[in-house]
């Protein structure tokens, strides 16, 4: 505003009346935004420095000592961030890179290639206990589940896919790329239909091989798409809890338990509502700090 | 005419004030359970003959409680098991339900912050006869020596017993019953018997029944507590580290259940009704639905037993949970209201033996004892399970002592963690648990 002003940058009359009413327009979505996310947004930072029970009752201010608690004594919030991460790293890229390879896999003209396109979205319209379910039975332990039933046909010995702590968190991001992929794979296909076809054919006539074409055309074209992609996907995997909730309940041993099943925990099961919140605080403090690095990295290779 | 419509008018007026007067005798009060919705099925239905699941009881139930009470009308609100979000965002909106259904190790943190009416002296006044329930029973409902919950059922842990595959080891007597272990040696030597004859464990266990449920029932039978004089949860003892061991011990026999990696609930219990286990060690509510399969034919199950939960010590315990029936309407509620509410659950407690067709074991001994409960199928096989149970310890602690145990003892069987760190960390966990509540 500052340097409207110092340009000598001036609003007529028409425009400032245009801009009342643009601010009209959007303020029933800002009332609203604010009464159900910003205020709610303060509101639990405010619970996170109380002891507060679930329903209302033990309240008593405690200032920052949950925050001090969480950061200097909790082994469980530090290993339910580790999991998180883990599972964000393992799901993320298999997302992403799939997500990628069926778009480019179903941006072609042919007969018949909507149909294959509502096949490979269709397991993101499945709702998460479905999911869990079908998933369940999938990577059931022994012989009973359909995978170790073929591993177990060709002479390998079954796998505990859930129940070891090695292969569950994995197992679980498999389940995720399955049921979830196709949400990229449409975004990424929107940004694909974008890049002109012009561009394509002046590198083929330069000589431009196949890999140099995805390299130097595709892969620049898709950065908003992909800039999209990485932010939701990121905070999709650090708020990821009903899918391990469905297939592991967090277990064995608690090796799965993600932040948000901790705090769901601590503030429902065991009555914590101000942990809880504590916990949920620094979760938004985290994640709003990545989305806004991930902006900030991705518009300076856009001014680049 | 003018007299005639006069007349009529003053009727019109006289019958609509008494209506209202009436409509405003009634009492409605609402109930929040979960047991699930089936309005559609038994909206409209007030016979009980053949109907065996929870929700078809308890939906018609309701609907009886309606037809003979125009007084006191009952409105329910399914809530998702187990039933605590909705009954705490409820309290916390001050609008409570009028009566709810909770789990009994759930009670002592609602009662000891003020949530839940002292039930009692209303009780008393209703005519609930506390010395009805069975002495492990009435603990679910107490905290600090007073009901705050009517306990309505056990859901304990118990053997499930295939007969055919215990014939094949030569271990059913001459009158068809299984020769039950009550001894380790005893198990044992019955656990290698079936294996050598059928090649199937005797006792598949998955889940919480191999770890919270069976080291907590052991501690029992070992003479251990789960809480010490102040009521403070104590896992950390000699008697945990010995039950731990032997829970250990089972599996690594591998004769009593498959590994625990290699098995999940579900499929424990289709290997039980396929037959391809000779026992199960799960919950009195798998009952029913395993009657129901063999009398349909489709399973290889076909003689089957029930058995309580081995006694392999000196001491009887076993696990169970309990659905309680409690008032949360606070400490100050209108005591008519209460009474209404109260009145309501020792209608569902008097009838609670339609209840007992589902599996789950009862709390009262007159039930028990009933000509009605005698007959159901099963019921004199496990018949002391009433009396052996012991409740999670009464303390604020009770439903996170669940979850933690479970964990840490899963570590221990995965062989995460020594029997000793595992425990250690139970204890600490417990131990900031209780501090934080301080």
């Amino acid at each position: 505003m500052a340097a409207i002003r110092k340009a000598g940058f001036r609003l007529s009359k028409i425009e400032r009346q245009e801009a009342l009413v643009g601010v009209v327009f959007i303020l029933p979505f800002l009332i609203l935004y604010v009464i159900f996310n910003f205020l709610p947004i303060l509101q639990g930072f405010w619970i996170s420095l109380h002891n507060w029970d679930v329903i209302g009752t033990n309240v008593r201010f405690v200032g920052l000592r949950n925050y001090e608690i969480l950061f200097s004594k909790d082994k469980l919030f530090w290993s339910s961030l580790e999991h998180t991460l883990f599972f964000a790293l393992l799901a993320g890229p298999g997302l992403i890179v799939t997500g990628l390879a069926l778009a480019l896999m179903l941006n072609q003209r042919v007969r018949g290639i909507g149909i294959f396109r509502t096949i490979f979205y269709m397991p993101n319209i499945l709702s998460v206990t479905v999911v869990g379910l079908v998933f369940a039975r999938v990577f059931a332990p022994g012989e009973r589940g359909f995978v170790n039933a073929v591993l177990s046909s060709i002479g390998l010995e079954p796998i505990a896919w859930f129940l070891d702590e090695a292969n569950a968190m994995p197992t679980i991001a498999i389940t995720k790329v399955w049921w979830s992929v196709g949400f990229n794979m449409l975004i990424f296909l929107a940004g694909l239909q974008e890049i002109s076809q012009s561009l394509y054919d002046a590198a083929k006539v330069d000589g431009g091989g196949r890999w140099s074409l995805f390299r130097h055309i595709t892969l620049p074209g898709l950065r908003r798409p992909m800039l999209f992609v990485i932010v939701l996907q990121l905070i999709a995997s650090v708020q990821v809890f009903p899918l391990i909730d469905v297939l592991t309940g967090g277990g064995p041993a608690g090796s799965t338990r993600p932040l948000v099943m901790y705090l769901f925990e601590r503030s429902f099961d065991y009555w914590q509502l101000g942990y809880g919140s504590a916990i949920a605080f620094v979760m938004f403090v985290f994640l709003f700090s990545i989305s806004i690095i991930q902006l900030w990295f991705f518009s300076r290779g856009e001014g680049n | 005419m003018r007299r005639l419509i006069l007349i009529l008018g003053i009727l019109v007026l006289v019958l609509s004030l008494g209506t209202t007067a009436l409509a405003q005798d009634a009492m409605t009060l609402t109930v929040l359970r979960f047991f699930g919705d089936c309005v559609d099925d038994f909206g409209d239905v007030t016979d009980l003959s053949g109907i065996t699941s929870e929700c078809g009881i308890m939906t018609v139930l309701t609907n009886i409680w309606n037809e003979e009470h125009p007084d006191i009308q009952v409105e329910t609100i399914v809530a998702d098991w187990p039933g605590t979000t909705q009954l705490n965002a409820a309290i916390a909106a001050g609008t409570p339900p009028d009566i709810a259904v909770l789990h009994g190790r759930r009670i002592p943190i609602y009662a000891s912050r003020g949530a839940l009416t002292p039930l009692t002296d209303v009780m008393e006044a209703v005519g609930i006869d506390a010395s009805d329930f069975t002495e492990g029973a009435a603990d679910y409902g107490l905290y600090q020596g007073e009901f705050y919950g009517v306990p309505f059922d056990l859901a304990a842990t118990i053997w499930h017993i295939n007969l055919d595959l215990w014939a094949e080891a030569g271990l059913v007597d001459d009158m068809g019953a299984p020769m039950l272990p009550t001894s380790v040696e005893d198990f044992v030597s019955a656990a290698e018997k079936v294996h050598a004859a059928t090649g199937k464990p005797i006792a598949e266990m998955a889940g919480q029944a191999a770890t919270v449920r069976s080291l907590t029932a052991y501690i029992y039978q070992l003479g251990g507590a789960l809480a010490d004089d102040a009521g403070n949860p104590t896992i950390d003892t000699p008697e945990a580290l010995e039950a731990l061991n032997f829970v250990l011990e089972l599996q690594d026999l591998g004769v009593v259940s498959r590994p625990y990696n290699e098995i999940n609930g579900a499929i424990a219990v289709e290997n039980f009704a396929n037959g391809e286990s000779a026992g199960l060690i799960d919950g009195t509510w798998r009952i029913n639905g395993f009657d129901r399969q063999i009398a349909e034919g489709d399973v290889a199950l076909k003689n089957y037993y029930v058995a309580d939960f081995p006694q392999l010590f000196d001491n009887p315990g076993t696990f169970a949970g309990s659905h309680n029936w409690l008032v949360p309407l606070g400490q100050n509620a209108d005591p008519a209201r209460v009474q209404a509410a109260v009145s309501f659950i020792k209608w569902l407690s008097d009838n609670s033996v339609v209840w007992a067709r589902v599996g789950h074991g009862m709390t009262r001994s007159s039930v028990i004892n009933s000509e009605e409960f005698q007959n159901l199928p099963h019921r004199a096989e496990y018949a002391s399970m009433s009396q052996n149970v012991r409740s999670v310890p009464r303390e604020v602690w009770g439903n996170a002592f669940w979850a933690i145990v479970h964990e840490e003892v899963e570590a221990a069987v995965l062989e995460i963690k020594t029997p000793e760190v595992a425990l250690a960390d139970a204890q600490a966990r417990l131990d900031d648990f209780v501090l934080f509540q301080s």
